[in-house]
């Protein structure tokens, strides 16, 4: 039944010829392109976690703090803005395990700073949100507003194999599988109430009723469903349904029950702060612990994840950022202390040694306020990088004494040049830091081959 | 250069094939045209905006609601989602989410099901006490009569098109009905294979 004349395709000479002119074409091509090195060996036990601030963070609060004392908004064009800030904020820079944080990093993550590198001076070149958020979640510029090619978590489950019942989660967050095989597609929640959906049956269906619509689905659409197959939208969907019917079977609903009275529940509930989303079960505490619970559990290898939102602050900049942004930063550290409180696979390992986290959001603001005391989106951003496969307690790359643009690094030794000498920059032993960077260096933290990216990672955070 | 002229070679020759007459497309229905809508009285028509294709979509929320409602031959706005389940198929918040999510992810298929369950135990209940004309399972004499108009109410496939599905769908029938304490199991069964199939959840 199924219409498999609709899918084949005859190979013949032509195709043949056709073949064999592009391959070779490659190769004389191939030349030119400068290649990018790759030599590691696969950590097919890594585990990830996206964190997305969503909004634009300000990282004068967050990564790429200022000191404020002497400081000229005039001459440097950068206002901290620090003296504007109310309730919970510290005076101003922060420093933990030789690192600075601006006054919205919440002393809860200030103690597990000690497994972070922070790195800035990272180029946008958007100021889109839809665009940064993209670019930073699949490494490649978007195509106008549209996502091109896969998510890189999807790309990194699909070279470790798939080692769990659902290797990639995005929770809040976009996700992206560009001819990648099926298992390496998200399942996307919005909420810890979609995972109790995806994971649980809602409604008792009788098993001969059961039995039968399955049997429907196994033998595929007809030729009126294939012929809407273009983008492989029906094989999504056909693959999607087995894939929700391996969920329910695994049983895997009471990891994310919140209700439980167990001590161990009741322990998480306490460390992610669950009380404080205030019921919300797509807020940046329960997001982080579905994140947590699906790492430690062993249910997903790769989790994306919305740590923080409303960081949009074109106003309102002193009363809402900080909030905000202190928010996603706390239950960042939860999940960082769950996980580096939870034994790993190997002896005297934890969890933390074995998942390389990545904080990121789509760009940055404006160094200065604007009219109505907001800041607007800005071309410099920074990251957070953390846990196995890098080093810690470093800051690579820089943005500018003035005005906050992101300069020169030389990704060897990480230290970042305001003008740095012109036969450096030409012979590419300075570059300007980019998220192809930033994300080739996760990858190659795992052993990944990330030469698709076409830029080296930055080696100074490589052990 | 010899590699340059390799290349050059078989690119003639990848274009020297004699012109053979393409394999006859097979015939399935033209799902992707979509005609230019009823222009007012006397108004000249507007062939350019035809759009003669466009790439399938998931159903949106809304459309999932206003089909089911047809589907279901209930007055229109019956069928309505709670928010938090829209969340959950995509439908945006404007707070957290702004643009539709119509991708058929697992936990979109896997809600359908549960979705699926609900709507089809709730018409079969309600079947016996609908009049003939307004009846969704059991409308004709026959099952054959009856799964030909399911089809077409879900999918709006009809005539030699429906023909290759109808031994499926009479396949899940023979199946769900062997449950005898469901009056209308075979229907349901068949409501549900339907439910759930890339021909009515996908346009």
């Amino acid at each position: 039944m199924n219409c498999k004349h609709c899918m084949t395709g005859k190979f013949g000479r032509r195709s043949l010829l056709k073949a064999m002119s592009a391959a070779t074409g490659g190769l004389l091509l191939a030349d030119l392109f400068p290649r990018t090195a790759f030599a590691g060996t696969l950590d097919k036990h890594r585990k990830f976690v996206f964190a997305y601030f969503d909004g634009g963070w300000d990282i004068l609060l967050g990564l790429d703090p200022r000191d404020p004392v002497g400081n000229n908004p005039a001459t440097s064009q950068i206002d901290p803005g620090y003296d504007q800030l109310g309730y919970g904020a510290s005076t101003g820079v922060q420093s933990a395990a030789g690192l600075k944080f601006g006054p919205a990093v919440p002393a809860s993550f200030l103690q597990v700073a000690g497994e972070c590198s922070i790195i800035n001076g990272v180029g946008m070149d958007t100021a889109a949100h839809e665009v940064g958020r993209r670019y930073f979640l699949t490494g490649q510029f978007p195509r106008g507003l549209d996502a091109v090619g896969s998510s890189v978590g999807a790309y990194a489950v699909s070279q470790m194999g798939e080692g769990s019942q659902i290797p990639f989660i995005a929770a809040g967050t976009e996700a992206y599988n560009d001819g990648l095989p099926a298992f390496a597609s998200a399942l996307t929640v919005n909420t810890l109430n979609d995972m109790a959906i995806a994971l649980n049956p809602l409604v008792p269906v009788d098993p001969k009723v059961q039995e039968a619509m399955q049997k429907f689905q196994d033998g595929g659409p007809g030729c009126a469903g294939w012929a809407l197959n273009r983008d492989g939208l029906v094989a999504k969907l056909e693959d999607s349904i087995a894939r929700s019917r391996g969920y329910v079977t695994a049983m895997l609903g009471s990891n994310f029950d919140l209700t439980r009275s167990d001590a161990e529940m009741q322990a998480l509930i306490g460390l992610y702060d669950i009380g404080a989303a205030y019921g919300d079960l797509g807020s940046p505490e329960v997001l982080s612990f579905l994140a947590g619970q699906s790492l430690k559990k062993g249910i997903s290898q790769c989790v994306s994840v919305r740590m923080a939102n409303s960081l949009d602050t074109h106003s309102n900049w002193a009363q809402d950022q900080l909030p905000a942004q202190q928010r996603g930063w706390k239950a960042l550290a939860a999940l960082l202390t769950d996980l580096k409180n939870t034994p790993g696979a190997m002896p005297n390992t934890s969890m933390l040694d074995e998942t390389t986290v990545i904080a990121f959001s789509e760009f940055g603001r404006t160094p200065l306020f604007n009219s109505i005391r907001g800041r607007d989106h800005f071309l410099g951003n920074s990251a957070l990088i953390a846990g196995a496969g890098v080093k810690h307690g470093m800051t690579v790359g820089k943005s500018a004494d003035v005005g906050m643009m992101p300069v020169y690094c030389d990704p060897l030794t990480g230290q970042g040049f305001d003008a740095p000498p012109q036969a450096q920059i030409d012979s590419g032993a300075v570059t300007m830091l980019s998220p192809q960077h930033v994300l080739a260096t996760v990858l190659a933290s795992a052993g990944i081959d990330y030469s698709y990216l076409r830029v080296d990672p930055i080696k100074a955070l490589l052990p | 250069m010899n590699k340059l002229l390799f290349v050059s070679l078989l690119a003639v020759c990848a274009c020297q094939k004699k012109t053979e007459p393409p394999p006859a497309p097979p015939k399935v229905p033209e799902v992707n045209k979509i005609s230019v809508a009823q222009m007012p009285a006397g108004h000249p028509s507007l062939p350019s905006l035809t759009v003669q294709s466009r790439g399938p979509r998931r159903l949106s929320v809304d459309q999932l609601e206003k089909a089911l409602d047809q589907i279901g031959n209930v007055p229109a706005g019956t069928v309505v989602l709670p928010p938090d389940m829209a969340f959950t198929l995509g439908r945006p918040d404007y707070k957290r989410v702004t643009q539709e999510q119509l991708e058929p992810s697992p936990l979109f298929m896997k809600f359908m099901v549960d979705l699926g369950g609900a709507f089809c135990t709730n018409i079969a209940m309600a079947e016996a006490g609908r009049p003939t004309d307004q009846k969704v399972f059991t409308r004709y004499g026959t099952v054959d009569e009856n799964l030909s108009y399911m089809l077409l109410r879900f999918t709006g496939i009809d005539g030699d098109d429906a023909a290759p599905y109808l031994p499926r769908l009479k396949s899940a029938y023979d199946t769900g009905a062997q449950n005898a304490t469901l009056t209308l199991g075979g229907y349901q069964a068949v409501c549900m294979s339907l439910f759930t199939s890339p021909e009515f959840l996908l346009y």
